[in-house]
């Protein structure tokens, strides 16, 4: 479980935040709220998500219920990875 | 101050930071471009396959955002003639729009023989959107890091003014204009839930019906648009899977009637307010609005490291920016 969430911050940070190291990015930060991804970086992180985690993700399933957050992304990611 | 020795971004940019040999962050994890090259390809595909698969049911295949600037001339003409789309270009008059740009979007679409719509939404709402955009903080600060808090403003009601158009014309496809430096690759064709739009398009509408009041809620989507999901069109930036060459995009648009109107800064060819955003931006932030796009130009060979700094150096022209005041009573 763990291992999702570090795996999704870096990448977060890396891409959005430009790898600081000095930046807090709690698990229940909104990424919009904060202006952290807009329409292009949610296209970026989707295609990360598959990619890393070999799993499909479809349209209808791009909603801030399962990506606004690290905690919406990892429960999201889990219960895919479970079907 | 000291700046990237490999593309262009300063030190006080946001979370930035440089090795012992003077390269940024972003610059050593940059991968290359042949790497570039290979998505570049997939992307183009990607599109021409969406292209086979999704046929317009209305009079137009692809709505295109038409600033009048040379890159989205271009993009019009790319449209057109590369891939024989029926399109609707559409303007969006910001009050900025210099005479000759008027011209130009004439000239191209007269040329390209395309249909066309110009948005001209009143002045006054506008203006209390840019003057408070100079002195508060209207969105999160992560969103100035790419543009200027105007053209934050000024862009989020272009793109869903047009999302809104798309979606009651029934048209399948959006495209824009915006370089390789603005829309990675990877995100050069975005199919977005609608309800994420939702949430994204409340970040930028909560600030502008605050500043400029309850009238503006009408230039944003409303629940009829929502309840039509399956109407949402795919966004498609082809200067991100193109090749991105402003001599080659200068010498076409040149072909089509478009000549660069005078007093506009290094930045734009198309809005006078640009100057006087940048440089409310750069005063605000330390860093000029355009340092990320124009790096990311650097980083994949589409621009000069020097003609970077030439960009990010500029200070726009004085007369334009003290017309701008005037106009917006600064």
């Amino acid at each position: 479980m763990d291992d999702i969430k570090k795996v999704l911050k870096k990448f977060i940070i890396d891409n959005y935040l430009l790898g600081s190291q000095d930046v807090r990015l709690s698990d229940d930060d909104s990424f919009l709220e904060q202006g952290i991804i807009d329409s292009i970086g949610v296209i970026e992180l989707t295609n990360f998500i598959q990619d890393r985690f070999n799993i499909k993700i479809n349209v209808t399933d791009i909603i801030p219920e399962n990506f606004d957050t690290l905690n919406n992304l990892e429960r999201y990611i889990t219960k895919k990875l479970k079907r | 101050m000291k700046i990237c020795k490999s593309c262009v971004l300063p030190v006080n940019f946001p979370h930035i930071t440089f090795a012992s040999d003077g390269a940024c962050n972003l610059c050593r994890s940059y991968k290359g471009s042949s790497e570039a090259g290979r998505l570049k390809k997939e992307y183009k595909d990607k599109f021409e396959l969406l292209l086979k698969k999704i046929a317009s049911k209305g009079a137009y295949d692809i709505l295109v955002c038409y600033s009048g600037g040379k890159d989205s001339t271009y993009v019009l003409s790319v449209f057109k003639e590369m891939y024989g789309l029926k399109i609707l270009a559409f303007t969006f008059d910001n009050g900025f729009i210099p005479e000759r740009t008027f011209i130009n979007i004439r000239n191209a679409i007269e040329r390209l023989d395309v249909d066309h719509i110009f948005f001209k939404p009143r002045f006054n709402l506008l203006k209390k959107i840019f003057r408070e955009a100079v002195k508060g903080f209207l969105y999160p600060m992560k969103a100035m890091e790419r543009a200027s808090l105007i053209c934050t403003s000024c862009i989020g009601l272009v793109k869903y003014t047009a999302l809104k158009l798309a979606i009651e014309k029934e048209i399948p496809f959006v495209g824009f204009g915006w370089s390789p430096g603005q829309a990675p690759v990877t995100s050069s064709i975005l199919k977005i839930n609608p309800r994420m739009v939702k949430s994204m398009e409340d970040v930028i509408k909560r600030p502008i019906v605050e500043v400029a009041g309850k009238e503006m809620e009408g230039y944003f989507l409303n629940e009829r648009h929502y309840s039509k999901p399956d109407k949402f069109p795919i966004y498609i930036h082809p200067l991100a899977f193109l090749k991105y060459d402003e001599k080659a995009i200068l010498n076409k648009v040149k072909k089509l009637g478009w000549i660069e109107p005078r007093g506009l800064d290094l930045n734009s060819t198309n809005c006078y307010l640009n100057s006087f955003a940048n440089a409310a931006h750069k005063r605000r932030y330390g860093f000029h609005p355009y340092v990320f796009e124009i790096a990311a130009l650097v980083r994949e060979g589409c621009m000069s490291r020097e003609e970077g700094l030439r960009r990010i150096r500029n200070t726009g022209d004085r007369k334009t920016i003290e017309m701008v005041k005037r106009r917006l009573a600064i």
